[in-house]
């Protein structure tokens, strides 16, 4: 009877491989947390970034803000309106 | 043979039985047990706290935001040198370094030393690398108008569990739509408790609060307030209020108050200051109040714009009191409309006696005098009408003027507005629409409350009010070439049973312009100095707030 070698040398090819891949998937799935850790982390000092430089925005664009600043530039309040109307009909009809 | 085949058939039969009974308690009725166990073993539980809805002004203008601040705690067993971190974190958080050992020398694992830290006070400690200190972030309320429209806004404390609440205006009354939800997340963890998943999110929408957009007018509220403030410090007033709604919807665009307080810092402001007195406080409305009284006995057919006062030559005596007019000036066959241009208090007395108390009562009641308005904010007040039969004669007569009657200025602006609206009153509402936190947003629609008074009615007492304006004590700071209706108002104020003739609540209502309203407002100003009237100190702050809003809403003059 004639030995299947190359069955075999399939087979212990085959075991070898998946062994290397599952030592390469748990390897990175082990480091996954340590990623998601990271990217958690980066994501917050973002978002905290967002929210600190939103607060800056809404302060510069209050009224309350612009008016202040825009007094100090010499702006000043327009007391006189001007104002186009139509021109008054020169008979009524009755 | 068979029957052995047959026994042992049996037995596994009632083996498989007995294991389906088992993975049914397990997996059915102890289900839920073995799921949070589970969950225990390979995650842990995190308290997402809710970030509070805003508030948005009609502009889409956060005037009430969330920002950032931080919790700075310690854990007293991990700290050695606690003179020496208490000295350093003393210094930093601006407190006392006795006050900071006491905490740090507590038996315990978790001491808070201070809140709402700035991040860059945060990354000033964290640079210490101080052991057993932490941070935890938290979310505070920041106003970037500062304290514009405080009392309206209301402001966020705490409650008896330590949660943020919200107190007064809209804070208070929409407390549970602003909130939020309180929820847990699990964080999964591998074995060496590095995150792996994380199930919900920080900023999960499910717990933020929804977002409320008001019907509040940023630059009409900047601009009340700060003529307002200008105006009381002019006329040297205690106090003061503007409230100006548009009469159509009830939509209230701006609504200002002082002595006020900043929303941040409330703690620092004594308790008395967080009622708005637009809704929480009542007072005599006095002349502002003749107009509802002349429209009920227009509306009545009881007199017309043509009828003359008889009893108007003089004073007059009701009861044993004398009424007499406020300058003490009589006009002999003064009609309907001197007698408001005027404000002749004789003249309302006979208006009053026309009407009678029934009617009085019912035309009152109409205009929502002696009842909530129903505005969307925390704290309204209202004091019910006098029951028909305590109304004595010299009752029914001074309330004709004004006098002898308590309302909110809440009350007086939203029954004047129905004389803008065609006889229509409108319920006034502070907020326009909610946004959930998925961004829908739902539009709260005008509601219509009643029709005291008919068109004809409202068209005609517009008239008279426009009447007054021109020709009335107030004719010397009216807006030329626009068409507005209004009247002045000075109460006296009761103190220990008798008016101080000294002290005054000096008002003016009125609209603009008269033939389309785009406002109905409200002045008063609390015991001012400079002079009593209404006409001298209301009146003017009036015509300079309406003329910006003319301008504002872009209507072109008239005359």
């Amino acid at each position: 009877m004639k030995k299947p070698t190359f069955i075999i040398f399939i087979i212990v090819f085959l075991i070898v491989a998946l062994s290397l891949m599952r030592v390469v998937v748990s390897n990175s799935l082990s480091i996954t947390g340590i990623t998601l850790l990271r990217l958690e982390n980066q994501l917050n000092s973002y978002r905290i970034e967002n929210t600190n430089l939103r607060e800056k925005l809404l302060s510069v664009t209050s009224l309350s803000y612009i008016s202040s600043e825009s007094s100090q530039l010499g702006f000043v309040e327009n007391k006189n309106s001007f104002t186009l109307t139509k021109p008054l009909p020169l008979a009524i009809k009755q | 043979m068979i029957w052995r085949y047959r026994v042992i058939l049996l037995i596994l039969i009632g083996i498989f039985c007995l294991i389906i009974v088992r993975l049914f308690y397990w997996q059915v009725v102890k289900a839920s047990e073995l799921s949070i166990l589970g969950e225990s073993q390979y995650g842990r539980i995190i308290k997402v706290l809710p970030q509070r809805g805003e508030i948005k002004t009609s502009d889409s203008f956060p005037i009430v935001t969330n920002k950032i601040s931080y919790l700075v705690f310690a854990n007293p067993k991990e700290i050695k040198d606690k003179n020496k971190i208490s000295l350093l974190l003393s210094k930093i958080l601006n407190t006392k370094e006795s006050s900071m050992s006491a905490q740090l020398s507590l038996d315990r694992f978790w001491v808070p030393l201070k809140t709402e830290l700035t991040t860059k006070e945060k990354e000033n400690i964290e640079k210490l690398n101080l052991p057993g200190i932490g941070f935890e972030k938290q979310f505070t309320r920041y106003y970037p108008e500062a304290s514009m429209a405080a009392h309206l806004l209301g402001f966020v404390g705490k409650d008896e569990a330590g949660r943020d609440k919200g107190y007064f205006g809209i804070e208070g009354y929409y407390n549970r739509l602003l909130e939020g939800k309180e929820e847990i997340a699990i964080q999964i963890r591998d074995a060496l408790g590095r995150p792996i998943l994380s199930r919900t999110n920080e900023n999960s929408k499910e717990t933020r609060g929804s977002n409320l957009i008001l019907n509040i007018n940023r630059s009409i509220q900047f601009i009340a307030e700060e003529k307002l403030k200008k105006g009381i410090e002019k006329y040297g007033a205690f106090g003061g209020l503007v409230g100006i709604m548009d009469p159509k919807t009830g939509n209230i665009l701006a609504l200002s108050s002082f002595p006020s307080f900043s929303p941040s810092d409330f703690q620092d402001y004594t308790p008395d200051l967080y009622k708005n007195p637009s809704i929480s406080n009542l007072y005599e409305p006095g002349s502002t109040f003749k107009p509802l009284v002349m429209s009920s006995a227009l509306d009545s057919k009881l007199v017309t714009p043509q009828t003359k006062c008889s009893i108007c030559s003089g004073p007059v005596s009701v009861s044993g009191f004398d009424i007499r007019t406020w300058n003490n000036k009589y006009y002999n066959d003064n009609n309907m409309v001197g007698v408001i241009q005027h404000s002749d208090n004789v003249g309302m007395v006979f208006v009053a006696q026309k009407l009678g108390v029934d009617r009085i009562i019912n035309y009152l009641s109409a205009f929502g005098i002696g009842e909530a308005t129903g505005i969307d904010l925390q704290g309204e007040v209202s004091q019910p009408l006098v029951p028909k039969k305590l109304w004595y004669p010299v009752d029914l007569a001074t309330k004709g003027f004004g006098q002898g009657i308590s309302i909110t200025p809440i009350e007086l602006l939203s029954a004047t507005s129905a004389i803008a609206n065609k006889g229509v009153r409108m319920e006034p509402h502070v907020v326009g629409a909610v946004q959930t936190p998925n961004g829908k947003i739902s539009k709260i629609p005008p509601k219509i409350l009643g029709r005291p008074i008919s068109e004809q009615t409202a068209k005609i007492m517009t008239e008279i009010l426009v009447n007054a304006v021109n020709k009335g004590e107030a004719s010397w700071t009216k807006i030329s070439g626009y068409r507005v209706a209004g009247k002045t108002g000075t109460a006296s104020i009761p103190v220990k049973g008798h008016y101080d003739p000294n002290q005054t609540i000096a008002s003016f209502i009125g609209f603009a312009p008269s033939d389309n309203p785009k406002f109905v407002m409200l002045v008063i100003l609390d015991r001012p100095t400079a002079s009593i009237y209404g006409a001298e100190t209301a009146a003017p702050i009036f015509f300079d707030i309406a003329r910006d809003l003319l301008l504002y809403f872009g209507v072109a003059p008239s005359e």
